[in-house]
């Protein structure tokens, strides 16, 4: 099936931008405070980094993705690599799922206990992941332009609660501080590597990537400028979800009492198509290591891991939200580290054919 | 608890149920892969919950990176 570049830049606007303003941005106001957007700059430029590595690497083998050359090339060694990078999908997934659920608890559905939200949201995502990449690529072109306009929406109903003095003063930056804040960051924005990763080189454009990662970025930084104008640095950097309060500041007259409901509605889906793309990623991924298992009968039972390793590897919101602190290091090591190895390793041979993976 | 117990093992029977003709086709592998991947989520559901002393392994992988994290976390 045909991908373009739209939607690849649209897969990956779904993919950065919906569960990492739940958690970065109290995390880098902590960190940077009011000089957080040039927490989320830097980390960008790292990001694209590491992008630009696996998109020259990915342009080496035009038929396939970086994970089937990896193991075609080293089958061992790059099978290993790959149950690494495969544990770790498992992690970001579990993660997902615990995020949006405590989320949920938290603010939407209290009463109804985390486990049994975490197994709506995994059986949503199962359903959808079943439906194979055509099922991704029709959801974030239908649900990332229209969440990309309601931010400028939220942005125009927002704009008189606006106090631009909170973030004084402008110039007195603490650079410890906004590295700090571009280490909490990264993670999230580097799963975009995800993209090159599983789309073979014959349609995977790294233009799209760099644009994908551009708007997404740009989405994150509006976001956090505005909670900081609108709800404070102080508050922005105690509150667990500071986007999510600052829309419940949005008030038209009397129009709608929970106006915060239209845009989690808009949001959720975009939510659940991350968690499905983990999934599908994970289950890609487990294909390749190895080849006899069928990716997609294995989707449901990799939904169900995930959502018994989102219960027991967190032992409550707070510790979840503490994590933030480690995994970067271990981010940095897959999403930095492991992308100048296969720049350096995955060279063209020559004129030896490539052998074949799986 | 219990309501998660029941509503993994429902979504559990309702996937065998809709992948039966792919579980039927698909080999082996596949089947031993899907049953054993189905126990030892129910099986983690049930440590998890049951368990007087939990290991959460994002807690321990927290204790031992600590050392070597490039900043200090004082907020």
């Amino acid at each position: 099936m045909k991908i373009t570049k739209r939607q690849i830049t649209l897969l990956g606007v779904l993919y950065i931008g919906s569960i990492s303003y739940l958690h970065t941005y109290t995390l880098a106001t902590q960190a940077a405070r009011q000089h957080a957007v040039i927490s989320y700059i830097i980390s960008g430029l790292i990001c694209l980094l590491s992008l630009w590595l696996v998109a020259t690497t990915l342009k080496r083998f035009s038929d396939r993705n970086l994970l089937q050359a990896l193991a075609g090339r080293f089958p061992i060694f790059g099978r290993v690599l790959l149950v690494i990078y495969l544990l770790f999908l498992l992690f970001i997934c579990a993660r997902d799922i615990r995020i949006i659920s405590d989320f949920t608890n938290t603010v939407l559905l209290n009463r109804t206990p985390v486990p049994i939200l975490g197994l709506m949201v995994t059986a949503t995502a199962v359903y959808i992941c079943q439906g194979g990449i055509r099922a991704f690529l029709g959801l974030s072109e239908i649900y990332a332009p229209i969440f990309i306009a309601s931010m400028f929406f939220v942005v125009l109903v927002l704009l008189r609660d606006l106090h631009p003095t909170y973030l004084v003063p402008y110039f007195s930056m603490d650079w410890t501080g906004i590295t700090e804040g571009a280490w909490f960051v990264f993670p999230y924005q580097a799963e975009i590597l995800v993209l090159p990763l599983v789309i073979s080189g014959k349609y995977y454009k790294a233009i799209s990537g760099y644009v994908g990662l551009a708007i997404g970025t740009a989405l994150m930084v509006v976001l956090l400028l505005l909670s900081q104008m609108v709800l404070g640095i102080p508050l922005v950097e105690r509150l667990i979800h500071p986007g999510y309060e600052l829309i419940r500041q949005i008030q038209i007259t009397d129009f709608i009492d929970r106006f915060d409901l239209l845009l989690l509605g808009f949001w959720y889906p975009m939510a659940l198509s991350k968690i499905a793309f983990d999934l599908y990623v994970l289950c890609y991924t487990l294909q390749i290591v190895v080849p006899k298992l069928s990716g997609r009968l294995m989707t449901a039972p990799a939904g169900a891991l995930a959502f018994a390793c989102s219960i027991w590897f967190f032992k409550n919101a707070l510790q979840l939200f503490h994590f933030n602190f480690v995994l970067p290091l271990i981010a940095i090591t897959l999403y930095l580290v492991i992308p100048i190895l296969f720049f350096v390793m995955l060279r063209p041979r020559g004129n030896k054919p490539e052998p074949k993976a799986g | 608890m219990i309501s998660s117990y029941i509503g993994l093992l429902l979504l559990i029977v309702f996937s065998c149920w809709r992948d039966w003709g792919s579980l039927r086709e698909g080999g082996v592998l596949s089947r031993w892969a899907f049953g054993s991947v189905m126990v030892v989520s129910f099986g983690i559901l049930i440590y998890v919950t049951w368990s007087p002393q939990v290991f959460y392994p994002t807690e321990w992988l927290g204790r031992v990176l600590q050392p070597l994290l490039p900043f200090d976390h004082h907020h």
